[in-house]
């Protein structure tokens, strides 16, 4: 569970956010859907004790693993070495690499493996670190579609195993309902929630083209839309 | 390109060979008389001996060096006040031409020194500042994703800071093996070193014997290319995966 409570944040004169509040609930995938430099990644530095600059209140009940934009592998070790780095602990690295496909390349270099091999290795490895706290910056985004729903299974599977709180920043709005439990829509200057959505479809039986869904997916890309082109004007 | 280079030295020997022919043997000795020194230093096996002694010296001052100088680029590195202090000394050993080093060398120290000396003053700025930059020049996403994952500062120095200075280092390790061991061989002329190669060209030079001196110059010539192969060889085995 995650509660941000009257956050305040500024870069010299330009004010992030203001009075902001949100709650992210454990067994949960949260996504928060909005315009680039609203805010996002910073509140996601702040949630992984990165950025310790900020007023306000943050309560964080377990430890973060933060799944970055990049994948920020250690180029020169392998797979396994990048993972075993993070864990004092003797732990199962071949399983949780098979959860995401990339078993194989466990004694590969880093700097050997492709984009999409990159991130799935640093999406494992946020999975071996074990923390309760997920947070994934667009991370899925260099997956091709049918990979993409292979990992979003696995990730599902693991959060409400392990009951972990996971917040996703995505861009994508499929990706977002194939996804999220609860979707955020944010907007800029400062950062404050729009609206909000529930999907209480079971993550399995989402099918985009089903009415249900489609018919969210036009209303969030109405929302976004709203918002750009509000931006726009301004 | 080896058949090209291969054809310029030939080139390059005719026309040695033809000038020499016009000249007195002690201005220009003939590439042939050159050869006959060269194969004798072999035969007698003096070629071995000296090169030994130059190489046990080139070892012996380069190790010292290369380490004082990793240490002191960690050591400015991690603390500012050593960094201000030793910046200023660095800068001189730097800027100072080494020919001025090796006469103040001649004053100060018996000979024997002075090649040590020479070698670690040419080497430790060039180790010191590249260890310096390449420990700077860690990836900043890097740090933070050590810092977000809790790894231990201790793992972050040897597994990640360390392979970033690597590259940089290695760079300095290149460029001042190649040039220290001709600096050596300056420094044992010199300081009129009795052995080593430096020492046998500063004989020849004395004895006017110019074709033993050309050959003791090819010699060194082969030997600094063979040294940087090798250097660049075990970097490579022993190094690889970080560069």
């Amino acid at each position: 569970m995650i509660k941000v409570e009257n956050l305040y944040k500024n870069y010299d004169s330009k004010v992030i956010m203001k009075d902001f509040n949100i709650n992210f609930e454990k067994n949960k995938v949260s996504v928060l859907l909005g315009p680039s430099g609203c805010g996002k990644s910073t509140l996601f530095n702040m949630l992984s004790s990165l950025d310790k600059e900020y007023r306000g209140k943050i309560l964080i009940d377990g430890k973060v693993s933060y799944i970055f934009q990049e994948d920020r592998l250690i180029p020169w070790l392998t797979v396994e070495e990048n993972l075993s780095l993070i864990s004092s602990q003797e732990k199962d690295i071949n399983g949780v690499l098979e959860k995401f496909h990339v078993e194989s390349k466990a004694k590969t270099l880093a700097r050997n493996l492709s984009g999409g091999e990159k991130q799935r290795v640093s999406i494992a490895r946020a999975f071996y670190h074990g923390g309760e706290i997920i947070l994934m910056d667009e991370a899925l985004r260099s997956l091709d579609m049918l990979l993409k729903l292979k990992i979003i299974e696995e990730i599902s599977d693991n959060i409400s195993h392990e009951s972990k709180t996971m917040v996703i920043i995505s861009h994508d709005i499929q990706e977002a309902l194939l996804i999220g439990d609860r979707i955020f829509i944010l907007d800029k200057d400062p950062m404050n929630i729009v609206e909000s959505y529930d999907i209480n479809t079971p993550r399995k039986n989402r099918i985009l083209k089903s009415g249900e869904l489609l018919d969210l997916e036009k209303e969030i890309y109405q929302k976004l839309l709203g918002e750009k082109s509000k931006m726009l004007s301004e | 390109m080896p058949g090209k280079n291969f054809k310029g030295i030939i080139f390059l020997l005719i026309v040695w060979q033809g000038i020499s022919m016009k000249l007195d043997p002690l201005i220009l000795p003939s590439p042939i008389s050159i050869l006959n020194v060269f194969r004798n230093n072999i035969l007698t096996g003096k070629g071995i001996a000296e090169t030994c002694i130059t190489l046990y010296r080139f070892f012996m001052a380069y190790s010292v060096s290369v380490s004082l100088g990793i240490l002191c680029g960690m050591l400015i590195f991690k603390n500012s006040t050593v960094k201000s202090f030793l910046w200023p000394f660095i800068t001189i050993l730097q800027s100072t031409p080494v020919i001025s080093w090796v006469l103040l060398a001649l004053l100060w120290f018996p000979s024997e020194i002075i090649p040590y000396f020479i070698l670690g003053i040419f080497t430790l700025p060039v180790i010191i500042i590249n260890t310096f930059n390449g420990l700077m020049s860690t990836d900043e996403k890097l740090l933070e994703m050590a810092l977000a994952y809790g790894i231990e500062e201790k793992q972050v120095f040897s597994k990640i800071m360390l392979p970033s200075m690597l590259s940089s280092l290695m760079g300095g390790i290149k460029i001042t093996a190649n040039s220290s061991l001709k600096v050596l061989a300056t420094a044992e002329i010199i300081g009129r070193l009795p052995r080593g190669i430096g020492g046998e060209m500063n004989t020849a030079w004395i004895n006017i014997e110019t074709d033993s001196l050309l050959a003791w110059t090819i010699y060194l010539i082969i030997l600094t290319g063979l040294l940087e192969k090798l250097i660049s060889k075990a970097i490579k085995i022993k190094w690889g995966r970080y560069l």
